[in-house]
């Protein structure tokens, strides 16, 4: 269960005397193995509520619980372990290293963490289990398509075997075809037991959650009742 | 276009601002350091105009003077004039002399090691009987060495005013008259150098009139008719010289009457116990007084250096108390017709430290095949000469002197000393290898009379019309010495020349530092310096110019994807060159405006200015050329296998190495090259005065090199760590802490600065060995380098805020 209590967020613009606030009194509950979506214009503080949620972006005020811990009471170092083991990030713009292949992106998280054969094999069945081809795992992700470029990013954010799934507008790079065959990884993972956290402003996308929210004016309401 | 541009100059901030700061350095810190290094060579060449000619131009020898040592190390020894074989004659002097390019013609001619005449020493007349036993020693500075056999006289008893009982062994009864205990004081020898007067004084600025002196004593005239009248050989004595002479002496009270003596010699109670010399009993009666018990001994040595030169000494008296005082009785030898004359010495080991061999291990200790010459006064009335000293002479002991060596000079000062710091002195007897000043002077008559019709060893040429030794004086000089060669004379170029520290292993003594004198110092200095001028501006140009294409290149690289975007939208290739070439040309003349304030605010001197412009157009070529230069090159798909990031980043990274390893050659080249000439010009009095002269310019082109790699290197890294912050985000977005982010970076970052820098260093080292620069130097060099880009580099990273 994750709780976001009475979070406010406000960022001051060094060229503006006034404050621009983004996030105000937000609440919100997220039971473990579900799916919430939240949907918004751009600018409405979509992308700042996922990073408080991440453990990112300390907010102004409210707390965020992961069960019983409070995720800004820990210090960088833990914060840091908390957010590797029990997150998985994925980015609209996939945030592959370029220089690396498709599989040792995926290994990146753990990297210092285990030894790389026991990463490596892991990384391949990952890898396979999101119908990656063989031939490219040695690729560079330059030479993939948005969908496996996406895929391969969802394969490194499960190699921590994470509780959580934050999705930043997953899909917004790409094609219908892509987009549906993610939509389907992601319902995978939810029926895994995997909580997923999405951020869209595909409608399309936000309706295969179990609750959908939106966030305008620094408010969220859930589907479309304040919440 | 000018706006966009600028807007994006101010969108990159931080990278706007590097750039700025690292071409502003350049643009200030080249022009300061090429200044600084032409000062540097200016310093180094007024410093040897004014001090680098020294007392005299050229040394004109006969042929096939040169010895071993000057042939292999380019340096004699101070005071070295040869082995008094002469070889020029007072005609070919003369005609020398009249050439109206030659201002002084200065002859030497080494006579070999002479003597004047010696005085007595008076033993104090005691209230007992005692034994007097004496032994007189010379010192090396090192150790002592008796000179003659010990030698007893028994004092008896005064039996009335100037009737002093004492008996001697003694072979000749012309000491039986003797009214009081004297004993002679042993002859010391010394150089003797035939000069003449008028052109030495011309030479040396130093007072030789007294050479003209009349002075006979009325001994002399004694002597003088006795034997014939022969030539009198008129010496002038070195005034600043002591002699290291002193006498170790025993006394020993004997419980022992004169009469039972007396009577032992078969001699009357009236007669002096002296007389019994002739006595058949004398050796029994020694042999009985030596067995007599000693009731009270004492040992005590005096020193009697202070009281003798090298060519007259002080009669001396010694108190009960065996104080020294001089004397108004006393006994004089004349025997001054006797001299020796001395081989060179045979440097051996000329490759790593002189030897010098012990050619006969006496007391003291030969290094020189000494032979005796001349006749004995004793043994003959046909005796050569009498040496006779009228007067003194000082050398000018003007400490500026010292900057210039005068090799084959005859009036050098300095010590020669033991490894220890223990100054090391030529003994009274002839041989010591330690080259020591001539200690008196006489006439290049008397050096006819000697040695013969070609006496002279050498003549010490100063060339007329030089005020300063520039390359014009350098050029007469060197015309002087081409029309002297063409006549036969063995010529060497002195001017210029300067004292240098030379180590010997000296047999017996051990490990001696001795003053030589280099060959040619100034010259070698002004090419030395000229050679690190050149590399200094050499490195200085290079290093900017690759600075320039490297960092350029690398902002072109940067743009590739911006480049892309526009094209795509549809600007055309020359809009989008267009645009790049104005963001950098904008940076480039803030650049260069900001830095003639700078130089204006450093007092700098128009050529600076110039320099600086230079850059500046070099710049805006470069940055036309490049940015405007069609991309190559294809997209890899397949990942690398090692060096992932730095083989993909390689358009970024591949630039800041070349940076890296251009700093470590500048460094290190610097560092080793400024080094390694600070300490070569060092060993040279000239040199180190010249190194004084320039110390501070010479640091602050270190500061220079030092400032210019470091600025160079941290805007690269920031350049690169910037363009990749993106990167850097994700890891921590990711879960991965700081310290594995900088783990990471470091490990990644290691792996090719190190590769520059040790690139860089080895291929500096290697330039180096090739220059012949000093292992020493190039490991100092070429360590600092290491270690100060390494600093840099690891402070850039850990100072990373990620």
């Amino acid at each position: 269960m994750i709780s976001v209590k009475n979070v406010s967020k406000s960022f001051q613009h060094l060229s503006l005397s006034q404050k621009t606030v983004i996030l105000q009194n937000v609440d919100l509950s997220i039971p473990k193995g579900s799916w919430i979506s939240i949907v918004g214009p751009s600018g409405s503080g979509k992308s700042t509520l996922l990073n408080i949620i991440s453990g990112l972006l300390k907010p102004d005020t409210g707390e965020i619980y992961y069960n019983d811990v409070d995720l800004y009471q820990l210090h960088n170092k833990a914060k840091s372990d908390f957010r590797r083991k029990t997150i998985g990030f994925v980015f609209q713009d996939f945030k592959l290293l370029p220089y690396y292949s498709v599989v040792d992106n995926v290994m990146l998280p753990l990297l210092y963490d285990r030894k790389k054969k026991e990463l490596y094999d892991k990384a391949v069945t990952l890898l396979q289990s999101i119908g990656i081809k063989k031939e490219l795992f040695s690729r560079l992700p330059e030479g993939l398509s948005g969908g496996e470029k996406q895929r391969v990013a969802i394969a490194r954010s499960l190699i921590a075997d994470p509780d959580v799934m934050v999705c930043d507008e997953p899909t917004g790079n790409l094609d219908r075809e892509n987009r549906d065959r993610i939509i389907d990884l992601l319902g995978q993972l939810r029926e895994d037991g995997k909580t997923i956290i999405l951020v869209t402003h595909d409608l399309d996308v936000a309706d295969h959650g179990d609750k959908l929210y939106f966030l305008k004016d620094g408010s969220l309401t859930l589907g479309g009742v304040s919440v | 276009m000018i706006r966009i541009a600028w807007n994006r100059i101010l969108h990159r901030k931080i990278a706007s601002i590097t750039i700025l700061i690292a071409l502003i350095c350049l643009y200030v810190f080249i022009p300061f350091g090429l200044q600084q290094s032409k000062e540097t060579k200016s310093t180094v060449t007024e410093t040897i105009e004014e001090f680098g000619r020294g007392s005299y131009d050229m040394l004109v020898r006969p042929p096939s003077s040169r010895t071993e040592v000057e042939q292999t190390l380019g340096v004699v020894e101070e005071n070295y004039i040869g082995d008094s074989k002469g070889g020029i004659s007072i005609e070919e002097w003369n005609e020398i002399k009249s050439n109206p390019t030659i201002e002084v013609a200065a002859p030497v001619a080494s006579l070999g090691y002479f003597r004047g005449k010696q005085f007595s020493i008076e033993l104090p007349i005691l209230d007992n009987p005692t034994r007097f036993t004496y032994q007189f020693y010379t010192s090396d500075g090192q150790k002592k060495y008796p000179i003659k056999e010990q030698k007893s006289i028994m004092f008896f008893e005064q039996s009335r005013p100037g009737m002093v009982q004492y008996l001697t062994r003694v072979e000749s009864e012309a000491q039986y008259s003797s009214p009081a205990m004297l004993i002679i004081i042993p002859a010391s020898y010394y150089l003797l150098v035939a000069i003449d007067q008028e052109s030495e004084q011309k030479l040396t600025g130093i007072d030789f009139s007294d050479l003209n002196k009349k002075q006979e004593s009325a001994m002399l005239k004694t002597m003088l008719d006795n034997y014939g009248d022969p030539p009198v050989v008129k010496v002038l004595q070195r005034s600043d010289l002591t002699i290291p002479l002193s006498i170790k002496l025993r006394t020993e009270t004997l419980d022992v009457e004169l009469e039972e003596y007396l009577n032992k010699l078969d001699l009357k109670q009236d007669d002096w116990i002296m007389q019994g010399n002739s006595s058949v009993n004398i050796e029994s009666v020694l042999k009985d007084l030596r067995s007599e018990p000693i009731v009270e001994s004492n040992t005590t040595r005096v020193d009697l250096s202070k009281f003798q030169k090298p060519f007259n000494g002080t009669a001396l008296k010694l108190t009960k108390d065996l104080k020294p005082t001089t004397a108004k009785r006393y006994s004089a030898e004349f025997n001054t017709s006797v001299y020796y004359t001395a081989s060179r010495i045979e440097y051996k080991n000329l490759d790593t430290i002189p030897q010098v061999n012990l050619v006969e291990n006496g007391d003291p200790p030969s290094y020189k095949k000494v032979e005796k010459k001349g006749e004995s006064m004793l043994d003959s009335f046909d005796i050569p000469f009498f040496i006779e000293q009228v007067g003194t002479f000082s050398p000018l002991t003007d400490p500026q002197n010292k900057l210039a060596g005068s090799p084959l000079g005859i009036y050098g000062g300095m010590q020669a000393k033991t490894v220890d710091g223990e100054v090391l002195t030529p003994t009274t007897i002839p041989g010591s290898f330690i080259p020591a000043p001539a200690s008196g002077v006489t006439t290049l008559e008397a050096a006819e009379l000697i040695k013969g019709d070609k006496p002279i060893d050498a003549i010490r040429v100063k060339v007329a019309g030089i005020k300063k030794y520039d390359e014009a004086a350098q050029q007469k000089i060197s015309k002087v010495a081409t029309n002297l060669l063409k006549k036969g004379y063995e010529v060497d170029v002195v001017a210029g020349s300067s004292f240098k520290e030379l180590t010997l292993d000296v047999e017996g003594i051990g490990k001696v530092v001795e003053p030589w004198t280099t060959l040619g110092v100034a010259q070698e200095l002004t090419s030395t310096w000229n050679y690190v001028t050149l590399l200094t501006t050499g490195l200085f140009i290079l290093f900017s110019v690759l600075w320039l294409i490297v960092r350029f290149n690398y902002e072109k690289n940067i743009l590739h994807n911006e480049n892309t975007l526009l094209y795509t939208i549809g600007w055309k290739k020359s809009t989008i060159h267009f645009r790049n070439c104005v963001e950098q040309y904008l940076l480039i003349t803030v650049s260069f405006l900001v830095s003639l304030f700078l130089l204006y605010g450093l007092e700098a001197t128009k050529p600076m200015y110039w320099i600086t412009a230079c850059l500046w157009g070099l710049s805006l070529l470069i940055v036309t050329y490049l940015l405007t230069r069609k991309a190559k090159g294809k997209n890899r798909s397949e990942a690398y296998k090692r060096f992932a990031s730095i083989l993909y980043y390689k358009r970024l990274i591949f630039p800041a190495m070349m940076i890296l390893l251009l700093s470590s050659l500048l460094i290190g080249i610097q560092v080793s090259t400024l080094g390694h000439s600070f300490q070569k010009a060092s060993v040279t009095f000239l040199g180190e005065f010249t190194n004084n002269q320039t110390l501070w310019l010479q640091l602050s082109i270190l500061v220079v090199t030092f400032v210019l790699g470091v600025i160079s290197v941290t805007e690269s890294l920031n350049a690169l760590f910037l363009e990749r912050k993106s990167e850097f985000t994700m890891y921590r977005t990711i879960g991965w802490t700081r310290g594995a982010v900088i783990k990471h970076l470091i490990k990644e970052v290691s792996t090719w600065t190190l590769s520059a820098i040790i690139a860089g260093v080895v291929l500096g080292a290697t330039i180096l060995h090739f220059l012949n620069v000093s292992f020493g130097w190039i490991g100092i060099g070429m360590g600092t380098t290491f270690i100060l880009l390494t600093i840099t580099i690891y402070i850039i990273v850990l100072t990373r805020k990620l």
